[in-house]
């Protein structure tokens, strides 16, 4: 029984909304646009790239004697590299994966990204031996924002040293990680929600392997970790995809002239919005490393903010790549938190 | 996001998505609209997941700026006739329909009355449970102003019609 009058806020508020449960389908839609908006930053889980590798041993194998064997796993079946005449975008590719496999190596245990992006200024350590991540940010204010770790954050430098550098055996591994990255981040999700009865099971994403191939060697080229030869590798990859632009002649957001490498992207919830995404990365043409990469959300995404809350507007997704340098032992906070 | 952080996130969003609907059906005007709000405020938590050491105290916070937000953006809009009826009449949680009839689309009324830190202090203070000073470290504001704004909000609230006899009655039947 209610005493006093904030007895009665109390109980009125909470038996208003006692029973309220959040449809599944809400968690599920943000988990699958926050996939679609990470795909920039986020690296391959280690249980992906374990996976990956396995199928590409067996791809690679099976590649090796020019054979065609419909078991040498997803996509591979068939699919013969002939001689090709390459055109002016592949060819700059070509020219910036050379560059790529001509720079040195990281010397150091961690390496130390800076990047800028939505106002903040992150600096991130990774762990090239465990992968762990210590992230540190600074706010558009100037102070220290916040600070994290991630265990297992990245693959280490062995793991991706260890993925193939021929390009058949690297796009099928490409392929075999989307799918199996696909396949862990979803079957949780489709799991709780079929328990729950009433709400339908989310349907897949639907995906091309060109949109896989793209979209997995994009998220890779901003790791510091990533060896020459991986890198060198992912260019040409890259340069064999259709729909990839090519400008030699960009600037990033900071000014600096930059390859723009970019591709727009098909991929979608079926009857969903999100299709018409444009993925790009700003890479130096000196080194081979990435400056800046951007998400461009056309009017109509299902990317809404409080001011357009439509989705009529565009809306870009900017991360700017400061700089990496190479270190023996994690170093202190730079912005003093 | 990695698979690690998903499933952590995941966790998160099935542990505490009761919590934060119910707060944001209480913020905002209709249901449509809080589920609009929840479910731009976990965007803006997953887009966010690894640096935000607090989860919770984050979408509290993010969902008020997001109320506060749309109520500016409503402000600077031409006013909107509503051409149907939302059909929120009836609780659809009250045990007692013919109370709820009567209590509800006064109390959404009288909440509706309310600014949105009056509102989002009720909220905090009665339906999450937060003391007087996590409530002003979340708003930003001083524990006097929060301790002002629950006085004025409940007054409004006891004086409001359909809900007064509520507060003077012994008992709540909804």
């Amino acid at each position: 029984m209610p005493a006093t009058d904030e007895d009665v806020v109390r109980d009125l508020l909470h038996r208003y909304t006692a029973h309220v449960h959040p449809p599944v389908s809400i968690a599920v839609g943000v988990l699958a646009r926050q996939r679609c908006r990470d795909r920039r930053r986020k690296v391959t889980s280690l249980a992906a790239a374990g996976a990956a590798l396995g199928t590409a041993v067996g791809v690679f194998a099976a590649a090796g004697g020019h054979q065609t064997s419909a078991t040498g796993g997803p996509g591979a079946a068939g699919r013969r590299w002939p001689a090709i005449r390459l055109t002016a975008d592949q060819r700059v590719l070509y020219r910036l994966s050379s560059v790529a496999a001509r720079q040195p190596q990281g010397q150091g245990r961690y390496a130390v990204m800076s990047t800028e992006g939505d106002d903040v200024k992150d600096t991130s350590v990774i762990d090239s031996l465990t992968g762990n991540m210590w992230s540190f940010q600074q706010g558009s204010d100037g102070s220290p924002s916040g600070k994290s770790f991630s265990a297992g954050y990245s693959p280490t430098s062995a793991q991706f040293a260890a993925m193939p550098t021929g390009l058949a055996a690297l796009r099928v591994a490409l392929i075999a990680q989307w799918d199996s990255q696909h396949k862990s981040a979803f079957a949780p999700l489709r799991s709780r929600a079929s328990g729950t009865g009433a709400i339908p099971v989310p349907r897949p994403v639907t995906v091309s392997d060109d949109d896989k191939v793209f979209q997995q060697a994009s998220d890779m080229l901003w790791n510091p970790l990533v060896s020459p030869a991986l890198r060198a590798a992912l260019y040409k990859v890259l340069a064999a995809v259709p729909g990839v632009e090519v400008n030699p002649s960009a600037t990033d957001g900071t000014g600096r002239l930059a390859t723009e490498i970019s591709r727009v992207d098909s991929s979608g919830f079926p009857g969903g919005k999100s299709d018409g995404i444009t993925y790009a990365t700003y890479d130096n043409p000196a080194t081979g490393a990435v400056l800046e990469s951007t998400i461009t959300y056309p009017p109509g995404s299902d990317i809404v903010t409080p001011q357009d809350p439509r989705g009529t507007s565009t809306v870009v997704d900017t991360t700017v790549y400061l700089g990496i340098s190479w270190a023996s032992s994690v170093p202190a906070d730079p912005y003093g938190g | 996001m990695d698979r690690r952080q998903t499933r952590a996130f995941e966790e998160f969003a099935a542990e505490s998505g009761a919590e934060l609907l119910r707060i944001a059906i209480l913020l905002t005007p209709d249901w449509h609209t809080a589920e609009d709000v929840y479910q731009e405020t976990l965007q803006r938590l997953a887009a966010r997941w690894s640096k935000v050491a607090n989860p919770k105290a984050f979408c509290r916070r993010v969902m008020h700026n997001i109320v506060v937000d749309q109520t500016r953006a409503r402000a600077r809009r031409p006013h909107e006739l509503r051409l149907f009826d939302s059909g929120e009449r009836i609780d659809p949680c009250s045990a007692d329909p013919q109370h709820a009839v009567e209590v509800w689309p006064s109390l959404r009324a009288a909440l509706d009355s309310l600014t949105v830190q009056q509102r989002t202090v009720l909220v905090l203070r009665y339906l999450d449970d937060r003391s007087e000073a996590e409530v002003a470290a979340l708003l930003g504001i001083s524990v006097g102003t929060v301790k002002s704004t629950t006085s004025r909000a409940i007054a409004r609230l006891r004086h409001f019609p359909g809900l007064a006899a509520v507060f003077t009655t012994t008992d709540i039947m909804l």
